[in-house]
């Protein structure tokens, strides 16, 4: 799959500031910079960014997808070896993640110039260990004698790993600060690329924070997986996450979905009942590459108005 | 129990004597049309595909019908058809109606449907087997009504005659009689009159599953093709659908065709679009048309590709987004220009 070094030069690879990039924004860039490669990552989404993705990218894609399109047309500018495309299938045993990620090394493949590789290694955990998929791409990066790249690999993992886990460490700690405050609370539930791509979401954060609110995040939830109706990894968390906060003393949720998102048209139905049902205000906002700020400040200061 | 299955095209019939032959009532939906789609709408989640509204809408006819139950198909695959029976039945809940549904997938289907007509395994047999027989027939019948439609000399002589043909399946019932019923379909077809000078174009159609079988849905597309003098030819229907899911063998035949541009199934049918499409394009067709419901997760994903493809192998290639919204005046225009283009195109090569 991937042609071994020859020479003793640093192997640049650049990853997109995207989708896959926030699920484990810590582990790729610190694993392969400790397998001894220099690592690009995109800057945060500006509008150039954006406006390339959407020229380039199929019109009925959802947002996040032009958004990555954008960030590969960045990184194609640079000077970069690889093109890290990940082919996630799967997060979680038993279930599987947007259909959309599965094709997304093949989009890329028609986009990308002949003299950089797409590094795309499949992860999926119905089928093999996530260690195990890190390992052989690890193996595929490096050179030199095997015990030698065995301990490397082992190491850089390792490392990688903690840090993935002491930003979720810390972010779960966060939240826990957070929900002992006194402020009002509303909730932000959407998916991490949505949620900490600012330009994307309009600092929607910042803007509620400004009203007096303590927003939370979805995603700094600590829970216990209980398994639901859904067979996509990142709903069957979302689901759990929606229903141990709604058990708590939340003024306010607001879901963030971008337009064009198959999964978050099923989702939200069912997100929306768990707070129905507790008699929480929802609050369901679309984004798209169009989403001006006047319109989004007028229905969140609407929104927070009926909060109490 | 009075059961009722959203409409997809002709297969109702089928539909019809598999619900009837286990003991049970089928209450059919009115057939698909602007007031089904309209009702739909206005109770579906805002953004989902087009399908799930319009089953929504096929289904509240039928509870004014006086259905009980709905039966339903569970894909189990990667889109969001997965989710449609909970979803639909969510939401008729939500709306007041109490009906029940019942949701069978592949694997379960057997167990499903033997516990909903009380028989026995053997029983259950003879039922699929009839169902399955009058599918395949459908399907004839509509692969003749491709052919003959744009070489027919008096108009709409093939599609009269695929209706008269559907009627008359309604009607059959054992399992002998069907060898019969096909050669004497054959027969009739072979009757049309026909214009063999005529030059007739040849286009593939590809896409999603509903929305490339249901005629309401796609405005007609293959009535209105043979009209303009093309024939249709489509690969996805009910049998292949069937006979993809039962032999493993035809999936990774499949995916040995698209691994040039595609290596792995992004859901629903969108590697088979890719490898139709490449067939199309090794078979010398004159074009290719892609039909997808708005916002179709697998289908976006591929049409990019489809679009290299396109570059690649310099064939015609029109894709039409179908919605709530699209009208027959619309996709005809469209239709028309596309065909004018190939017609075009054919000439200047020869």
């Amino acid at each position: 799959m991937v042609k071994k070094r020859t020479t003793k030069e640093k192997l640049t690879i650049g990853i997109p500031r995207a989708l896959f990039y926030y699920k484990k924004p810590y582990f790729w860039p610190t694993f392969f910079e400790e397998l001894g490669c220099s690592v690009i990552i995109s800057p945060p989404t500006q509008r150039e960014i954006l406006e390339t993705g959407c020229k380039n990218s199929e019109i009925e894609s959802c947002l996040p997808v032009k958004v990555l399109q954008g960030h590969i047309f960045y990184l194609l500018d640079k000077k970069i070896d690889y093109l890290f495309v990940p082919r996630i299938i799967s997060l979680r045993e038993n279930h599987s993640s947007c259909p959309k990620f599965f094709g997304l090394p093949d989009l890329a493949k028609l986009v990308s110039k002949k003299e950089v590789k797409i590094l795309s290694p499949t992860i999926d955990f119905n089928k093999e260990d996530f260690n195990k998929t890190a390992f052989w791409l690890g193996w595929s990066l490096t050179n030199g004698f095997p015990l030698k790249r065995f301990k490397i690999i082992k190491a850089a993992y390792k490392n990688a790993w903690q840090k993935e886990k002491q930003a979720k460490e810390e972010l779960n700690k966060n939240y826990l600060n957070q929900i002992e405050s006194l402020e009002r609370k509303v909730v932000l539930i959407s998916h991490p690329y949505n949620l900490y791509d600012d330009f994307i979401n309009l600092k929607i954060k910042e803007k509620l924070e400004k009203n007096g609110l303590e927003v939370l995040t979805i995603d700094a939830l600590p829970f216990e997986f209980q398994t639901t109706f859904s067979h996509w990894d990142f709903a069957s968390e979302m689901l759990n996450q929606a229903k141990e906060i709604s058990k708590r003393a939340i003024s306010g949720a607001i879901q963030i979905s971008s337009f064009g998102c198959g999964c978050d048209s099923v989702i939200k139905e069912f997100i929306e009942r768990i707070f129905r049902e507790k008699k929480i205000p929802f609050l369901s906002l679309m984004i798209d590459e169009h989403t001006a700020e006047a319109g989004l400040i007028t229905r969140l200061e609407a929104f927070v108005d009926t909060l109490n | 129990m009075k059961i009722t299955f959203a409409q997809i095209g002709n297969y109702g019939i089928a539909l019809k004597s598999l619900i009837e032959e286990l003991g049970h009532q089928y209450i059919e939906p009115d057939r698909t049309n602007q007031e089904t789609i309209e009702q739909g709408v206005k109770i579906a989640p805002e953004t989902i595909c087009l399908p799930c509204k319009v089953n929504l809408g096929n289904y509240l006819s039928a509870i004014k019908k006086g259905a009980e139950a709905v039966l339903m198909f569970n894909s189990q695959g990667q889109c969001r058809f997965r989710y449609y029976g909970l979803l639909q039945e969510k939401i008729l809940k939500d709306y007041g109606h109490n009906v029940s549904f019942i949701i069978f997938s592949g694997k379960d289907i057997v167990r499903k449907l033997k516990s909903l007509g009380q028989v026995s395994l053997g029983e259950l047999m003879r039922v699929l087997k009839i169902t399955w027989q009058k599918i395949k027939l459908i399907d004839e019948m509509e692969n003749l009504a491709r052919f003959y439609r744009p070489r027919e000399i008096k108009k709409g002589a093939a599609d009269n005659l695929l209706k008269e043909c559907l009627d008359d399946l309604k009607r059959t019932k054992r399992i002998e009689s069907f060898k019969n019923h096909r050669e004497t379909v054959r027969q009739k077809f072979n009757k049309i009159e026909i214009d063999s000078q005529r030059d007739v174009l040849k286009v593939g159609i590809i896409g999603e599953i509903f929305t490339v079988i249901d005629g309401f849905v796609n405005q007609n597309i293959e009535a209105n093709l043979g009209e303009l003098g093309v024939e249709a030819r489509r690969d996805l229907n009910l049998t292949a659908f069937v006979r993809h899911n039962l032999w493993p063998f035809s999936k990774r035949k499949i995916k040995k065709q698209a691994k040039d541009y595609l290596t792995f199934s992004v859901g629903g049918h969108g590697l088979e679009s890719v490898a139709e499409m490449l067939n199309y394009a090794k078979n010398d067709f004159d074009g290719v048309i892609h039909l997808f419901p708005f916002s179709c997760m697998p289908e976006v994903t591929v049409r990019p590709i489809l679009e290299k493809i396109r570059q690649d192998k310099n064939i015609p290639l029109l894709s039409l987004s179908l919605d709530e919204q699209s009208g027959q005046a619309g996709i005809r225009t469209r239709l028309e220009a596309f065909v004018d283009l190939i017609r075009a195109k054919k000439s200047k090569k020869s």
